[in-house]
C-alpha cells in the first residue's frame, strides 16, 4: 500500500501534537504550533496538484466563453487569450500546471487593465471564479 | 551569546534611561514573548526603576515592528496616537516609551502600559475563555459598539494626529482603496485575479464620502478587547487607525472572515450591531456603504494574506500565513451576492 501524503502529513501532525506539543513551555512557542497545525490540517495534501490543475480547466473554459462573448467583454486585444486557452491543460508534471497558471494570471491581469470600463466582463469574470472557488 | 531576550532586556534598561534620565536603579523583570500579534511582535515584562526617592514598578508590553513587516505601519503614529487618545476617557494603553528607528531594540517599537484582562477572540461565543453566558455576551457586544460610537464621537480636528493618520486627500474610500491596493499589487508574485477583480468591483462602486469624517479605529473586534471579570478594560491594537469614514469600522466588524467570531445566534445579528450603533451615535447608517466597507475589509484581510504568503516564501518562518483559498472564496462570493443586488 503507497502512503497518501494526506496519511504521511496526518503522521506528522500526530507528532507535533503528541511529543513536540507537551514539551513546548513558552507562549511563543505553543501560539506557533498552533498555527503549524492549522496550516497543515487546513491543506488538502491529496488533491493540491489536482485543485490546480481544474483550476486551469476553469480558467481556460472562462477564456473560450470570453473569446466567444459579444460585446463589452469581448476582449480588445484577444490574441494572448486565444493562444493561451489553445494549450492543454493535461500536463504530467506539476511545475508545469503551475507554469500554466502563472500565465493564465498574467494574461487576465493583462485583459481586465485593459478594459477597466467593461462591467460585463468583470461580471463574468468575477461570476466564474466565485462558483470555481465555491465547489473546492 | 545574547538571546534575543536578553538583548532585548538591555535594550530596554536603554532605553527607558534615555527616556527617563532621572530615573535610577532601572530593572526589567520577566520578560516574556507573547503569543499572539501579526502586525507587530508582542513582549510583556515588568519594569522597576527609583525616582525622586521612590521606587515604581510598572507592568509594560513592548510592541515591536516585526523583522519582515507586513501591515505597513509607524511605530511613531500608534505612539502619537496613543498619547493623543489620553485623557479622552477611552480604554487605551497609556503610552511610556518609544524607539522610533530600533537604535535600542533593533527595530522601531513602543512601550505600553499593560492593562488588566485577557484577550479572547472568542469572547462573544459560548467557547470564550471566560465562558460567560449568553446575556453577558449580548451585553459585552452592545458595550463593544457603545465603545465604536465614542470613538466616532470624538473630535478629530481637536486632536493631535500625526499626518499620517489623518490623510484626508480625498473620499476616504477611494484613499484607502488607493493604498490597499497598491500594497496588494507590490505583494503579488504573480498576478492575484481574485483580488484584482475585486479591486475592480470596489473602484467602480465607491460609496459617498460621510457626512463627517472620524477617528477610525481599523481593526475594531472582540479580538482586541481586554475584558476583565466580563468588563472591557482596554481596546488594543491601534495601527490601522486613521481619520475616515465610519462605516469602515462597522464594515470591518461585518467582513465575512469574522462572521463567526462576532454575532450571538438569534441575539446578535448584523441588524443589531447596526441599529444599536445607531442608538449609539445618534446617526443613520447608511447600509450600502456599510456593505461596501465590509467587502473592502475582506480585501484587505485578503491582502495582508498575500503578503505573508510572499514573506513566508521568501523565508521568513516567523508567521505562518493561513491558506488564502477559503478568504479569496468568501471575498468573491460576497462581491457576486453584491452584484446580485437589486438596487
Amino acid at each position: 500500500m503507497r502512503t497518501t501524503p494526506e496519511a504521511a502529513i496526518e503522521g506528522v501532525r500526530r507528532l507535533l501534537r503528541e511529543a513536540v506539543g507537551p514539551e513546548l513551555t513558552s507562549e511563543q512557542a505553543v501560539f506557533t504550533l498552533r498555527r503549524i497545525m492549522a496550516v497543515l490540517r487546513e491543506t488538502d495534501w491529496n488533491d493540491a496538484g489536482f485543485a490546480l490543475f481544474r483550476e486551469n480547466e476553469m480558467l481556460q473554459a472562462l477564456g473560450l466563453e470570453i473569446l466567444a462573448s459579444r460585446g463589452e467583454s469581448r476582449p480588445v486585444d484577444p490574441e494572448p487569450l486565444r493562444a493561451i486557452v489553445a494549450r492543454p491543460c493535461r500536463l504530467d508534471r506539476f511545475a508545469d500546471v503551475q507554469a500554466l497558471n502563472d500565465d493564465y494570471r498574467r494574461v487576465y491581469a493583462a485583459l481586465m487593465a485593459a478594459q477597466p470600463g467593461a462591467k460585463a466582463l468583470r461580471r463574468l469574470i468575477v461570476d466564474r471564479l466565485a462558483a470555481h472557488s465555491a465547489a473546492l | 551569546m545574547e538571546s534575543d531576550a536578553d538583548e532585548l532586556r538591555s535594550g530596554l534598561v536603554a532605553l527607558a534611561g534615555h527616556e527617563m534620565p532621572d530615573a535610577a536603579d532601572l530593572r526589567i523583570e520577566g520578560l516574556e514573548r507573547a503569543g499572539s500579534g501579526n502586525s507587530s511582535e508582542n513582549w510583556f515584562f515588568e519594569a522597576r526603576w527609583r525616582r525622586d526617592g521612590r521606587e515604581e514598578r510598572h507592568r509594560l508590553v513592548l510592541r515591536r515592528t516585526p523583522e519582515n513587516e507586513i501591515v505597513r505601519n509607524r511605530r511613531e503614529d500608534e505612539f502619537l496616537l496613543l498619547r493623543a487618545l489620553d485623557g479622552t476617557g477611552l480604554p487605551v494603553p497609556r503610552v511610556h516609551w518609544i524607539d522610533r528607528d530600533g537604535r535600542w531594540l533593533k527595530r522601531p517599537a513602543v512601550v505600553l502600559a499593560r492593562c488588566p484582562g485577557r484577550d479572547d477572540r472568542a469572547l462573544l461565543s459560548a467557547r470564550g475563555k471566560a465562558g460567560l453566558d449568553e446575556d453577558r455576551r449580548v451585553s459585552i457586544a452592545a458595550g463593544m459598539v457603545d465603545l465604536l460610537a465614542a470613538i466616532h464621537r470624538l473630535d478629530v480636528a481637536a486632536l493631535d494626529l500625526p499626518a499620517s493618520i489623518r490623510r484626508e486627500t480625498g473620499p476616504p474610500a477611494r484613499v484607502e482603496l488607493d493604498k490597499q491596493e497598491a500594497e496588494a499589487l507590490d505583494d503579488e508574485t504573480v498576478p492575484c485575479i481574485e483580488l484584482r477583480a475585486a479591486a475592480w468591483w470596489l473602484r467602480d462602486n465607491l460609496p459617498d464620502s460621510p457626512p463627517r469624517l472620524v477617528l477610525v479605529h481599523g481593526d475594531f473586534r472582540p479580538a482586541n478587547l481586554l475584558v476583565d471579570d466580563g468588563r472591557v478594560t482596554a481596546l488594543l491594537d491601534w495601527e490601522f487607525a486613521h481619520v475616515g469614514d465610519p462605516a469602515e469600522d462597522l464594515g470591518w466588524y461585518l467582513a465575512p472572515r469574522y462572521r463567526g467570531e462576532h454575532f450571538i445566534e438569534g441575539r446578535w445579528a448584523d441588524e443589531d450591531f447596526i441599529g444599536a450603533y445607531e442608538r449609539a451615535s445618534g446617526t443613520r447608517v447608511d447600509r450600502k456603504a456599510v456593505r461596501w466597507w465590509s467587502i473592502f475589509a475582506q480585501y484587505k484581510l485578503c491582502s495582508m494574506v498575500l503578503a505573508a504568503q510572499k514573506a513566508f516564501a521568501l523565508g521568513d518562518a516567523t508567521r505562518i500565513p493561513v491558506p488564502a483559498g477559503p478568504m479569496f472564496r468568501e471575498l468573491l462570493e460576497a462581491v457576486r451576492a453584491e452584484e446580485g443586488r437589486r438596487p
